[in-house]
């Protein structure tokens, strides 16, 4: 009996350790809380003027956000620039229609972002910070839109899904934000969007799983989702990598969110007529005992490439696993899964003999100015520090909503509904960063391009291999 | 299954290591100590930043590290822990928790979120066991467990100084109606703990690179796992424990990955009951 009592007494004890662990199972945030407070709206206020700034109607398109010449070079797929018509379209071209203006005053339009600022992103801390609001600085320097200054609430949403929701609910609620933006994570994008779906409000990612975000009528994505991507990377594997003659292998986190993923990419090596050497699991927190199980399989099975999804922590200690093996196949990777300049520096200390390709929605800082020759004069104006790929990632994704906000027409016409309802309608959607997307009420996933970037530890940086591929 | 063996073991001594400092703070001062994990995040920072910001060498380093830990642990002994000694056992539980989550609070405000990569032994060299390669740092992780179980096992046994610190735990009065100073035996089994704890973050932390609290995030749980397992008074349980606990995650990865979500938890959980439903006081434990 007494040690019936012990037992329960033990098992008491291990509950209130993962108690414990829960609380500090992500790190603390320095500021977890959006930053500015900002003036706050009330829904539909337009301001004293409804809607009618003394400087709408000031156009002044040939101030876009892009000037990069064109040109191409080192590999790189250049585009032609004029498609991106930015700068300001303003003016009011009829009454103010009825719809839900949060987040729309007469000086500001208010937009809340939210991205990890801590937890298990191996990015460092200043990146999100720095970057969140650069486009938005620079183009109210270079005519506003619609009159307006557009501000960044922004939220750390450490990691979490549960964090990411109740993130956003607090930038909707709290800040009063017009739309939302996911930065990264996959299981936090999932998160918010859902949330933002609940409650009508517009919410724009980078391209993760379709699962659970398929058919939310306020969700885009601003590139390739990782289902899409899987199939390019099946056709990047075959016909660049001579995967007829590789083994290949799969691994992907232990949640179903990436079961979309697995379908397509399996199904479309099997139309090749390729079955996967190995096609595995690995838990999505994975430790040292889980990644060195993995490593060994990957290495006794002989893949040599290996299509990776797991988070860029879990990459950079299987890459410490698998060289503790001696073991190093070619990681292949869509989205910033592990294409963020701050996972190849780790992962070349973790492993400097480490082979990888990645797709991504955005050139590295290696092309940037080949394509946006605005990007790092404004970036080091206005952060004061060096330009980091994360900022190329923000800075696009501004672009991309930009060029959506001004779809939309006019002021009087920015309303959530309208806004969605145009943007589910528009077409070649250029930012000269971010894939061209062209949505439709039934497709959110409108993007077809990706950027192919190539490691190199030399700097411990992505370098862009080649620009804009919609096929290979 | 050999493979899950030699797996078990090269990811289980670290776990064990950290077992082995909650285990002697519980048989030393009958306190969970959720504080234990965190001595080796700070050993790590502390020679992290002298070996690259100081730029001393490596051994030296080290030795800054540990000393570090230790110095926290007497800290919290003597800023913490011994105010609350007449105090219910669960408030010192609390307590050493605040502790570590104070600990990631200021790691993370002094060096910020991102992740850094500690240099290895500089000696470096791989031995294949069973067809898994185990390197120096694995294989200096699993020789510091396996001696410091056993030196700690005899240091119970055999001294004085272990017979007191163990006199104290059980009837803290009569220790010190016999002579023994309850409060010099405290200091000695928290800075015991903290060096054991720093030692286990200065194994770890190359291995893979390190953030904030990687220590109490990645080896908090299995360690008091592994030292409820062995015996929560058990040294050399706790060695065993941590083994354990590698070779479950490791089977469970192995066999049950692809089936279950989070399969190598599933199996440490299913271990933990088992072995609790069938012998609660733990593989090796003598009393609890």
């Amino acid at each position: 009996m007494r040690e019936l009592l012990t037992a329960r007494k033990l098992v008491l004890g291990l509950l209130l350790l993962m108690v414990f662990a829960a609380a500090c199972g992500q790190k603390t945030s320095l500021k977890p809380s959006a930053e500015s407070p900002g003036a706050q709206q009330t829904e539909g206020s337009l301001g004293p003027d409804g809607g009618q700034s003394p400087t709408e109607g000031a156009t002044s398109a040939s101030q876009g956000p892009t000037a990069g010449g064109g040109g191409g070079g080192g590999g790189t797929t250049a585009r032609p620039t004029s498609g991106t018509t930015g700068g300001t379209t303003g003016g009011t071209t009829g009454g103010a229609i009825a719809g839900n203006r949060t987040g729309v005053t007469a000086t500001e339009i208010v937009i809340g972002l939210h991205a990890p600022l801590t937890g298990a992103a191996p990015l460092p801390q200043d990146t999100f910070k720095n970057g969140k609001g650069v486009y938005w600085d620079w183009l109210d320097d270079h005519g506003k839109i619609f009159g307006r200054k557009v501000r960044v609430e922004f939220v750390d949403d450490k990691y979490k899904p549960s964090d990411a929701q109740l993130g956003c609910k607090s930038l909707v609620e709290g800040k009063k934000v017009f739309l939302l933006v996911g930065a990264a994570g996959a299981d936090q994008i999932q998160a918010c969007a859902q949330y933002a779906a609940s409650v009508g409000v517009p919410y724009m990612s980078m391209g993760v799983m379709e699962t659970g975000l398929k058919g939310l009528k306020t969700y885009f994505a601003s590139s390739m989702s990782y289902p899409q991507q899987s199939v390019l990377m099946a056709q990047y594997i075959m016909k660049r990598l001579d995967g007829a003659k590789k083994k290949i292998a799969m691994v992907r986190p232990d949640t179903s969110n990436f079961d979309d993923a697995h379908v397509a990419f399996v199904d479309a090596m099997k139309s090749y007529g390729v079955k996967l050497t190995r096609d595995s699991t690995v838990p999505k927190d994975a430790d040292d005992t889980a990644l060195l199980n993995e490593a060994i399989a990957l290495k006794a099975a002989g893949v040599q490439i290996v299509y990776w999804l797991p988070a860029p922590v879990v990459w950079i200690h299987m890459l410490g696993a698998a060289s503790s093996q001696a073991y190093h196949p070619l990681w292949v990777a869509p989205g910033v899964t592990i294409g963020v300049n701050a996972a190849a520096d780790l992962a070349c200390k973790a492993d400097p003999l480490v082979k990888a390709n990645a797709f991504i929605p955005y050139m590295n800082l290696d092309v940037i100015d080949k394509f946006d020759a605005n990007f790092n004069p404004a970036y080091k104006k206005y952060t004061g520090s060096d330009p980091d790929d994360i900022g190329i990632a923000l800075w696009g994704l501004g672009k991309v909503l930009h060029q959506a906000l001004l779809r939309v027409g006019s002021v009087d016409k920015l309303t959530r509904e309208n806004f969605i309802a145009t943007l589910e309608r528009a077409s070649d959607l250029k930012s000269n960063i971010f894939p061209t997307l062209n949505f439709t009420p039934s497709n959110h996933f409108g993007a077809r391009e990706v950027h192919l970037l190539d490691i190199n530890c030399s700097n411990g940086r992505w370098k862009t291999l080649e620009t804009f591929k919609s096929g290979f | 299954m050999k493979v899950a063996l030699v797996i078990g073991l090269a990811t289980g001594a670290i776990n064990g290591l950290v077992a082995l400092g909650i285990v002697l703070v519980y048989k030393g001062a009958r306190v969970f100590n959720f504080a234990q994990a965190e001595f080796g995040t700070v050993a790590a920072f502390a020679a992290w930043g002298a070996l690259t910001k100081a730029h001393l060498p490596y051994g030296l380093a080290i030795v800054v590290g540990l000393a570090a830990a230790v110095a926290m642990g007497m800290a919290v002994e003597r800023a913490i822990v011994r105010p609350l000694r007449a105090r219910p056992p669960v408030t010192t539980l609390v307590a050493t928790a605040g502790v570590a989550l104070l600990c990631i609070g200021l790691e993370l405000a002094l060096g910020g979120a991102r992740m850094r990569v500690f240099p290895p032994v500089p000696v470096t060299f791989n031995v294949s066991v069973m067809g898994v390669m185990l390197s120096t740092q694995r294989i200096i992780a699993i020789l510091v467990v396996i001696s410091l179980g056993l030196a700690l096992a005899w240091f119970f046994s055999r001294t004085s100084l272990g017979l007191a610190v163990l006199a104290t735990s059980q009837e803290a009065i009569a220790a010190r109606l016999a002579g023994i100073s309850i409060d010099h035996v405290s200091t000695f089994i928290w800075g015991s703990a903290a060096l054991l704890g720093g030692i286990a973050g200065l194994l770890l932390a190359p291995i893979n690179p390190f953030s904030p609290g990687f220590m109490t995030m990645g080896t908090l749980i299995p360690a008091f796992t592994a030292a409820v397992i062995g015996g929560l008074t058990s040294l050399p349980g706790a060695f065993v424990g941590g083994v354990l606990i590698g070779i479950a995650q490791g089977l469970g990865q192995q066999y049950l990955g692809s089936v279950i979500p989070g399969a190598p938890s599933v199996v440490v959980f299913g271990l933990l009951l088992t072995v609790l439903l069938i012998r609660p006081k733990g593989l090796f434990g003598a009393e609890v």
